[in-house]
């Protein structure tokens, strides 16, 4: 079991540093990493060369390469930002029978709706996936905004464990300004999740999930956990 | 307009700014790149092939948000790659790693990008990765490459959490030690 971090010298948290430039470490351990790094001058320098080290690892793979319908199916799937136009069906055809459960069970036990759910065009659905980033390496987390119902719900698992007197907050990108959408906790599988009214979600372009005190702050203060783009 | 000259930062800018004639520049020059390291984890040619049309249209939204302190666009698309990958891999439930491949013995050869002098130093930290002994190789490799954590390393193998902490230690360090040789 890791020492309480208050118990830990140094020289113990900076032999942390490999391991987490790997994404190998425990969820807790990790933490501590976390915490300890904008106070100190060393380790971000150590990291980062922990880091380069690792760059080299994808080179190492046997070369191979992909069909050339990969790169015509990512042209065709490509739209100039601006010229964005959302297609229901695109995205209701993105779901596996497994996420339509997921959604499905989340939305029953929240609302108490009938199991029978499924993404129609009465009921459009857009999904969008939120990436890990270092400091959650394992988690995975989802956006679904429901515009008809004027709602989003984020679900989110393998979250690191949260410290007493914090909680995740979720942040809407809007232009250059970050809104809040609520605060959060996870349980001890790091599973959480936030419903959110939300009148018209293509005003945003982003999202975020950082760690702040509870309640929640301003502006995001602390270090982004998930994020995606919309 | 000709891109296929621009630096990678010059390209994520005209990204970002829409321009799919620079992300198709950016997918000829990383897309072996991506897909080799996706297949190297996923070991299926098909979610591969998907984990790479994901990782470079990640790169097409979101490259207003890269910036040049992050370090190199390869290493990022690289990482948006492996988590892809590693995040498939536990999704779908796929075999594990072997703790053993057999390209874990080569050593860099040819660097897919062109020469100069990163790819110089990126081919000599390569060859200090695959220099590593056996166990360390094996625990950096399971963890990079199998998405494992030392927890999970120490179960695969049998071996105690603290064995896998030291060899993924001083696996690193060594490597460490040849990045700032240069």
């Amino acid at each position: 079991m890791a020492k309480p971090e208050s118990k830990m010298t140094h020289e113990e948290i900076k032999e942390l540093l490999p391991g987490y430039a790997l994404g190998a470490l425990h969820a807790e351990e990790a933490e501590i990493l976390v915490r300890h790094l904008p106070t100190c001058d060393s380790c971000p320098r150590e990291l980062a060369q922990y880091r380069q080290a690792l760059d080299a690892l994808p080179r190492l793979v046997p070369e191979a390469t992909p069909q050339a319908q990969v790169k015509q199916r990512l042209m065709e799937r490509l739209a100039p930002p601006e010229k964005r136009r959302l297609s229901w069906s695109r995205f209701a055809l993105a779901w596996t029978p497994l996420s339509l459960l997921f959604l499905a069970g989340l939305l029953a036990v929240t609302f108490g709706l009938s199991n029978q759910l499924q993404a129609t065009q009465d009921w459009p659905v857009v999904a969008v996936r939120l990436e890990a980033t270092e400091t959650a390496p394992q988690a995975v987390g989802f956006v679904l905004f429901l515009p008809r119902q004027e709602m989003a719900m984020l679900a989110v698992r393998d979250m690191p464990s949260l410290p007493s007197g914090r909680e995740y907050q979720l942040w809407l990108t809007r232009d250059s300004e970050k809104e809040s959408g609520g605060t959060f906790t996870v349980d001890s599988e790091g599973r959480g999740y936030l419903v959110v009214a939300m009148e018209d979600f293509l005003l945003y372009q982003g999202i975020g999930i950082t760690m702040e005190p509870a309640g929640g702050s301003l502006v995001p203060t602390g270090d982004r956990y998930m994020f995606g783009s919309i | 307009m000709d891109y296929s000259q621009a630096s990678d930062e010059l390209l994520i800018s005209l990204i970002a700014q829409g321009k799919t004639e620079a992300i198709s520049v950016l997918y000829d020059r990383y897309a072996r790149l991506v897909f080799s390291l996706a297949l190297a984890i996923l070991r299926d040619r098909m979610l591969a092939e998907e984990v790479t049309q994901d990782t470079f249209l990640n790169a097409w939204r979101g490259a207003a948000g890269f910036h040049i302190e992050q370090g190199r666009v390869s290493t990022w698309l690289s990482a948006i790659a492996r988590h892809r990958a590693i995040d498939e891999l536990r999704r779908r439930h796929l075999p594990a790693l072997n703790i053993d491949e057999p390209w874990w013995e080569t050593r860099a050869s040819n660097s897919p990008l062109k020469g100069g002098e990163d790819d110089l130093m990126l081919m000599q930290v390569s060859n200090a990765l695959a220099d590593l002994p056996k166990e360390q190789k094996q625990a950096i490799y399971l963890a990079y490459f199998g998405g494992l954590t030392q927890e999970e390393i120490a179960q695969k193998l049998g071996e105690p959490l603290g064995t896998v902490k030291t060899r993924i230690r001083l696996g690193l360090k060594k490597v460490r030690d040849a990045v700032l040789k240069e």
